[in-house]
């Protein structure tokens, strides 16, 4: 057996190597990552084996195969072979990386996507894993996996990030979970963070620092330019009002350098001093090594890295009224968004806050996150998990007297669309009547008519 | 100071979003002191210039110029042409950037093919999505005669592959590298009508080493910007190098076709532009017509199909339909 573990950024492949390294990955005669960088302009990012304490990463696995390299200048995520040549493509793989006639299992992240969905075509005898180490692992998947997909489909390997949140993700398909302690991950993140090759901070600076993590929304079109400029604006009068002395922000590696002067304005006007951290090193590392006293973004996986894995405290900033503006309602960024408003913000319940689910002894039912993520999940996929229909209602119930949670975690029109617990006031049979009414004089004399319902 | 090996001109006009990327790609491409690069911040109106001149310890034979008026992309690689100090020159767009070990590439390649110049395939990136266009001359890594590459007419050849960045020239080749002043638009069309012509030697070289950036909005979905008409002019000297010729006869039809098949596109986008771009447009079409051979205008006309034949007949009438002994 020859398990080719596909890796697309630098984090993936260190908490998938601390899941080699922990034991948790399915057994195999020998384990070979495979790099397939998910950077848009790889030729200005710096390669995912030349990122500090490659080496140590590396070392936990059998072989090193740059997938990315043999696509260039194409990209892996364009990686999508024809049918009638998936069979050819088997055969160069197999003599490009050594696979003989073994048994293949692939372990990746986005099944649905490229490369992952090329290489399980390719290995079409192969089974497959899913991987996810980021808080979309409790998000509910986007999109019913296709059966040929869906059946070969064994697990889904994925940090413990959340401490005793099950995952969501891929729960339609019974897949078994392969937990990594968090642990693993944060023992290797140790290790590289001390490879170190001098390029990032480090904490020689006592004074208090917050580092804050961006996150280009305005790429996902979740936000505008401008909207997301403000959210950095904020966050810096966040981290002020905290008390810190010095803001450290660490672009997303894909961010254009305008926003970067907008924001050093922005901390200049509000008299903070400001150090935007270029270097490639990744955000777990940095916070690692520099220890912050905050870590401040907006739902950024690297909040929960910070708090749970490294004991460090994060803040969230903006998520709510990103919780209210985010559309559809199963825009897959609402469970990330939901936790980091829950567990990174002030949000509580008679004075009580939201807590992972291994933090709590006796919980207030409401106080559930387990609960609450389950119905949130519900609420966005109710097709792909029929069964969580009950659980959902008995929990929108227990909530019934809080109405923030219902308007801003769930959203009435959609608890209204789905008959739930929390739904709107029905209008009454008489408003109903008129409605139907002015619609139909609408349409007849040819004014804009309603949209279907 | 020593001669640098390459000189890099790029001309940049409110490209502070992408710049960064072009000159990050720049960095390390060459030893520092056998790169100059050349930036014209061609009267942009946003932070181009400063991002420009925030490289200038990564790339220490910069030079940042300045043109307070834009003068457009032809005079501005012009003004970068003039102050280069390379043994061999090329070209890059403020919004495009290069694959690493590219520029090593070519002047390896260039020099030890020794010709005047070398041509090279390059990779379109639309939003991330990237397609490797290749030049079409499928002769690679030899010595060319440039004038073999110019036709057929009716396919496209390494004169319809008009991009001065993809490519590197030996500073021999002088005035020939020269851009006609004050176009906005199609300005490499004559330049390399007149490069297949007059320069004696040349190469096609891989692998793809530019990276072209492309936005998702078409040209047709844009409001008509009237520095477009600009391509009649560039036609002008197309026409005038090709007629200049020893053997017009041969060219005549490949350029004729070759504005036809531009004016059409023109015409297809009639209804964005004003009336007096339009006006324009049908005065300036029928002026450049007849730079070309009546015979050899009618042929073109009737190469078209049935489409392109009726938007061309909107500009250029009698002239097409008319009937040659």
């Amino acid at each position: 057996m020859k398990q080719l573990v596909v890796a697309s950024t630098s984090y993936q492949c260190l908490s998938l190597a601390a899941a080699a390294e922990a034991g948790v990955l399915p057994d195999a005669d020998e384990r070979v990552l495979v790099l397939a960088t998910s950077s848009q302009v790889p030729e200005l990012s710096a390669d995912l084996q030349d990122q500090q304490g490659f080496a140590r990463v590396a070392a936990r696995f059998d072989r090193v195969v740059d997938l990315a390299a043999l696509l260039y200048p194409r990209r892996p995520v364009q990686f999508a072979p024809r049918d009638v040549e998936v069979l050819t493509w088997q055969r160069l793989l197999r003599s490009h990386w050594g696979l003989d006639d073994d048994r293949i299992q692939i372990l990746m992240d986005s099944v649905q996507v490229n490369p992952a969905l090329a290489l399980a075509r390719i290995f079409d005898e192969a089974d497959l894993y899913a991987h996810s180490d980021g808080l979309m692992t409790y998000s509910p998947t986007r999109k019913q996996l296709p059966r040929q997909l869906g059946q070969r489909l064994v697990g889904l390997v994925c940090v413990d990030l959340v401490p005793g949140l099950s995952p969501k993700l891929l729960t339609e398909e019974a897949v078994t979970h392969l937990i990594v302690p968090a642990d693993s991950v944060r023992q290797l993140i140790k290790e590289v963070a001390e490879v170190g090759d001098g390029s990032g901070p480090t904490a020689h600076d006592d004074r208090p620092t917050a580092l804050i993590l961006g996150q280009y929304l305005s790429s996902l079109q979740l936000l505008t330019r401008q909207q997301e400029s403000e959210l950095h604006r904020r966050m810096i009068v966040e981290a002020a009002t905290r008390g810190a002395a010095v803001c450290r922000f660490k672009p997303h590696p894909s961010s254009p350098p305008t926003m970067i002067l907008d924001l050093t304005e922005q901390a200049e006007r509000l008299g903070i001093e400001l150090v935007v951290d270029a270097s490639t090193e990744i955000a777990e590392i940095t916070m690692c090594r520099s220890r912050p006293r905050w870590v401040i973004s907006c739902f950024s996986t690297g909040l929960a890295t910070a708090r749970y894995l490294l004991g460090i405290e994060a803040v969230a900033v903006g998520t709510r009224d990103l919780l209210t503006s985010l559309s559809p309602y199963q825009n897959s960024n609402r469970v990330p968004l939901v936790l980091a408003e829950l567990l990174f913000t002030d949000r509580m319940i008679d004075d009580r806050r939201f807590l992972a689910p291994d933090e709590i002894e006796d919980p207030d039912p409401r106080l559930d996150l387990q609960r609450l993520v389950d119905a949130v999940a519900y609420c966005m996929q109710p097709t792909l998990l029929p069964q969580a229909s009950g659980p959902a209602a008995e929990y929108l119930t227990l909530i019934g007297d809080r109405p923030e949670l219902l308007s801003t975690v769930f959203r009435r029109r959609r608890l209204t669309a789905l008959g739930l617990p929390g739904s709107l006031p029905q209008p009454s049979p008489m408003a109903r009547l008129s409605q139907r009414l002015t619609g139909g004089i609408r349409r007849l004399s040819g004014g804009p008519s309603r949209s279907a319902p | 100071m020593t001669t640098p090996s390459l000189s890099v001109i790029v001309p940049a006009k409110d490209q502070q979003s992408h710049l960064e990327d072009c000159l990050s790609s720049l960095v390390g491409q060459l030893a520092p002191d056998e790169l100059e690069v050349i930036v014209i911040d061609d009267g942009s109106a946003d932070a181009t210039g400063a991002i420009a001149r925030s490289y200038a310890d990564r790339l220490p034979r910069m030079l940042v110029l300045r043109n307070e008026v834009p003068i457009g992309l032809a005079s501005a690689r012009n003004q970068g042409l003039d102050c280069a100090h390379g043994r061999y020159l090329a070209f890059l767009d403020g919004d495009d950037w290069l694959a690493r070990g590219h520029l090593a590439r070519m002047v390896s390649a260039i020099s030890t093919l020794g010709v005047d110049f070398v041509r090279t395939d390059h990779v379109k990136s639309t939003n991330g999505e990237r397609v490797v266009v290749r030049a079409p001359e499928a002769r690679r890594n030899r010595p060319l005669d440039p004038r073999t590459s110019i036709l057929p007419m009716t396919t496209s050849t390494m004169v319809d592959y008009c991009y001065a960045w993809a490519g590197i020239f030996d500073r021999r080749l002088g005035d020939l590298l020269r851009f006609p002043d004050g176009l906005f638009t199609a300005e490499d069309r004559s330049w390399a009508w007149r490069l297949h012509l007059e320069a004696s030697s040349y190469a096609v070289a891989g692998p793809p080493g530019i990276l072209y950036r492309r936005g998702v909005t078409s040209s047709l979905t844009q409001i008509y910007d009237r520095r477009q008409l600009d391509f009649l002019r560039a036609f002008d000297g197309v026409f005038m190098v090709v007629g200049g010729d020893r053997d017009a006869d041969r060219w005549w039809p490949k350029a004729a076709r070759m504005f036809l098949a531009v004016l059409a596109h023109h015409l297809g986008r009639l209804q964005r532009m004003s009336p007096r771009d339009r006006r324009d447009l049908v005065r300036g079409a029928a002026r450049v017509a007849d730079e070309i051979p009546a015979a050899v205008l009618h042929e073109g006309y009737l190469s078209c199909k049935p489409e392109r034949q009726r938007l061309l007949r909107m500009a250029l009438g009698s002239r097409v339909r008319r009937r040659v002994a």
